[in-house]
């Protein structure tokens, strides 16, 4: 599935990113278990921590990629499949995991992430995320651990009231249990209130990441939020084709910067604390984006044009425009560097 | 304990008096009740039994409930009862406790199972997130499986969150704030995420699932040691006061009787729309001090009231449902006064003691 323009480009962005002041001796030695690992974010941690090894040596990390499918993950990692860091555990995240793994540190990235698979599997979608959850810390509450991390996303905050709100951790709005889209953002709540509540009875270091719109290498065809569209788009030849006026600002995260705040956050971050992840500086509108990756890839004439037609059968994406706070993130030391051109760029690139 | 005693059978022929049509749809069928010895679930127990003797419905009821001792301690009576059998089993693993219980279809499923122990709940909120979220999956999971006709979740008030004071009565599409990563949120939130899990269920599945979202109550069999303010009034009250208020008496909440409720949800599970929320409550806004003083006043002997918190200022928290959906879609409204609940509920607490 991946090919060597893949791997270059995961390889430079390794690189750059051990130059960075991180924590990592906290990494040595340890192992990970990290659920949904053929998801793009988690797929892309994944590939760092194994680079992470061969490029910076000592005692090395070791990786359990827990996977609901091993053929589509042996896909995933091509030759890093057999690399003797890495492990698979093929099973449900819901379901309960062996009672013998071990691990030091927890990722769990599992469950759908897509409105179309939201619409497709509103109960898988809930129960990767608050099942998933219960099981991941109920066993590490046996076994111990020294950091929990769960994948959260900015959807948790719903809909903040009032058009000039910036959003920080604290802002939380409006979630109707009952929306089509809550079985996403309502189970990331509850998973959220897990964390918290292991952490305050038996004091697990639980961490939380939200999560905006995070792309990069990796990114799958069958991803129907619009970047990934646009993306596929351009390598296809076709023309990208707006659905709305194009207004709507996104600040876009690249993986290795988004990698960057996971590892913080795990290794440093407040117990039970949610931290956002986006890069507000790197925010462009739908269009321009639209537009700089057509001129991206001038060889394949690719045009932006616009049809507004009616409703879509898939779920709207609700996630309001406003602006973002990420001083907490910052906080930790996280300072982000990869724009929306270079990261696309460099996305584009990774998948030829 | 004061709760060894039948209902009012005066109330249990007024719900199935009332509620007689919906009752009817359950006409031989088997019911699953979970949290069937709380405060919900025994009213819904005693008047299922009460409607199926004088309507001669030929149904029966597997209820679900905590520790075996537990039960025989507090609700003896509800052991006896001919066509009900109330089983001890953790909610948590329901399918697994069910054991050859599950083999029989289930025509209709209340689930109001919830622990909340308000004493240990701010160190230890986990019971409740488990019970909640587990105890709902196992539920929706097997009324899938067995293909149960109709299921009524028991939510709560309490999904909202803190009512904003420019609301004056919440009402089903105003879903405001819980901070996730506040563990005191583990109630709201379990009982929110049960309820997408029940929306999830009705939009994959077809699950015919109706949440009710349950605000405050005051009645026989009504907790008086816990955390409902009402309940500790009254309990202030049965032994000659003073009624302690440790706020400033300024909240305002409201209060429907059990006979009411119980009328609301058989409405609800013979007719609510699936994969709709309903409010069920008083609209009848009371300041707590007001409450404490018609407690005293009903118990007819001279019973003081302290506030002893200090005055706040700014709008007086609120915790008020407006009930419109109920009364429209389904045609149900209160009939019990609040003076007339409190003076009930005060009066079956003393026939108790």
């Amino acid at each position: 599935m991946i090919g060597a323009a893949h791997r270059a480009i995961v390889r430079e962005d390794a690189e750059r990113l051990i130059a960075r002041t991180l924590p990592w001796e906290r990494l040595a030695g340890r192992t990970v278990l990290i659920t949904g690992a053929t998801g793009l974010v988690a797929g892309y941690l994944t590939e760092f921590l194994l680079l992470r090894n061969r490029l910076m040596g000592g005692a090395p990390t070791k990786v359990i990629a827990l996977v609901r499918d091993l053929t589509r993950a042996r896909m995933r990692f091509g030759t890093d499949a057999d690399s003797p860091a890495l492990t698979f555990l093929e099973q449900d995240v819901a379901a309960p995991l062996p009672a013998l793994l071990q691990c030091d540190l927890v990722v769990h990235a599992a469950g759908n992430a897509t409105p179309r698979r939201f619409a497709a599997d509103p109960v898988g979608t809930y129960t990767a995320a608050v099942l998933g959850t219960h099981q991941l810390l109920s066993h590490v509450a046996r076994t111990g651990t020294e950091g929990f991390l769960l994948l959260s996303s900015g959807a948790v905050h719903g809909a903040v009231p009032g058009a000039a709100t910036v959003i920080d951790e604290r802002a939380i709005g409006i979630v109707d249990p009952l929306d089509p889209y809550a079985c996403y953002a309502e189970s990331k709540r509850m998973a959220e209130t897990m964390c918290a509540a292991w952490t305050r009875q038996h004091e697990l270091p639980t961490r939380i990441a939200r999560l905006g719109h995070s792309y990069g290498p990796g990114l799958r065809r069958d991803d129907d939020r619009a970047f990934a569209e646009f993306v596929y788009n351009v390598l296809d030849g076709r023309d990208i084709v707006l659905h709305s006026d194009g207004s709507a600002v996104r600040p876009y995260c690249y993986l290795a910067d988004v990698t960057d705040a996971l590892l913080r956050i795990l290794l440093s971050g407040g117990d039970g604390e949610p931290y956002l992840v986006a890069y507000p500086e790197a925010s462009c509108s739908v269009r321009e984006l639209a537009t700089f990756l057509a001129a991206a890839a001038p060889a394949h004439h690719v045009t932006v044009r616009t049809e507004i037609a009616a409703p879509a059968a898939v779920i709207a994406n609700q996630d309001p425009q406003r602006a973002l706070d990420v001083s907490k993130l910052r906080g930790l030391g996280w300072d982000p560097r990869i724009g929306y051109e270079e990261g696309f760029r460099r996305t584009l690139r990774s998948l030829q | 304990m004061s709760s060894e005693r039948e209902l009012p059978l005066a109330d249990l022929e007024a719900i199935t008096a009332a509620a007689a049509a919906d009752l009817e749809r359950w006409r031989g069928a088997r019911l699953l009740l979970t949290g069937a010895t709380g405060f919900f679930g025994r009213w819904l127990v005693e008047s299922f039994h009460h409607a199926n003797a004088t309507l001669g419905l030929g149904a029966s009821l597997l209820g679900i409930a905590g520790p075996e001792e537990e039960i025989a301690a507090t609700v003896p009576h509800l052991l006896r009862l001919p066509n009900i059998e109330i089983l001890p089993a953790d909610i948590r693993t329901l399918r697994t406790a069910l054991g050859s219980h599950s083999a029989g279809p289930f025509d209709a499923m209340v689930h109001a199972a919830i622990q909340v122990d308000a004493s240990t709940y701010a160190a230890a909120p986990l019971p409740t997130i488990e019970t909640g979220i587990l105890g709902s999956w196992e539920l929706f999971e097997l009324a899938r499986v067995v293909e149960t006709k109709r299921v009524l979740f028991l939510s709560s008030g309490g999904v909202y969150g803190a009512q904003p004071s420019t609301i004056e009565r919440m009402s089903e599409s105003q879903a405001t704030t819980l901070d996730p990563t506040d563990p005191a949120s583990a109630y709201g939130e379990s009982k929110r995420a049960a309820e997408t899990l029940a929306a999830c269920y009705h939009r994959q599945y077809g699950l015919n699932v109706v949440i009710a979202r349950p605000f405050s109550f005051v009645g026989p069999a009504l907790p008086l040691d816990r955390h409902f303010a009402i309940g500790n009034f009254i309990r202030d009250a049965l032994v000659g006061g003073p009624i302690v208020i440790t706020g400033d008496g300024r909240p305002l909440r409201s209060y429907l009787y059990p006979t009411d409720l119980v009328i609301a949800l058989w409405a609800l599970l013979a007719r609510g729309t699936a994969g709709r929320a309903y409010n069920v409550g008083s609209e009848e806004a009371i300041a707590l001090a007001d409450v404490a003083h018609r407690v005293a006043a009903a118990t007819g002997s001279a019973v003081k009231v302290e506030v002893r918190g200090t005055p706040t200022d700014g709008p007086a928290p609120r915790y008020l449902p407006d009930t419109t959906r109920l009364r429209q879609e389904l045609g149900v409204s209160p009939r019990v006064s609040l003076d007339s609940a409190i003076s009930r509920t005060i009066a079956w607490h003393r026939g108790a003691t």
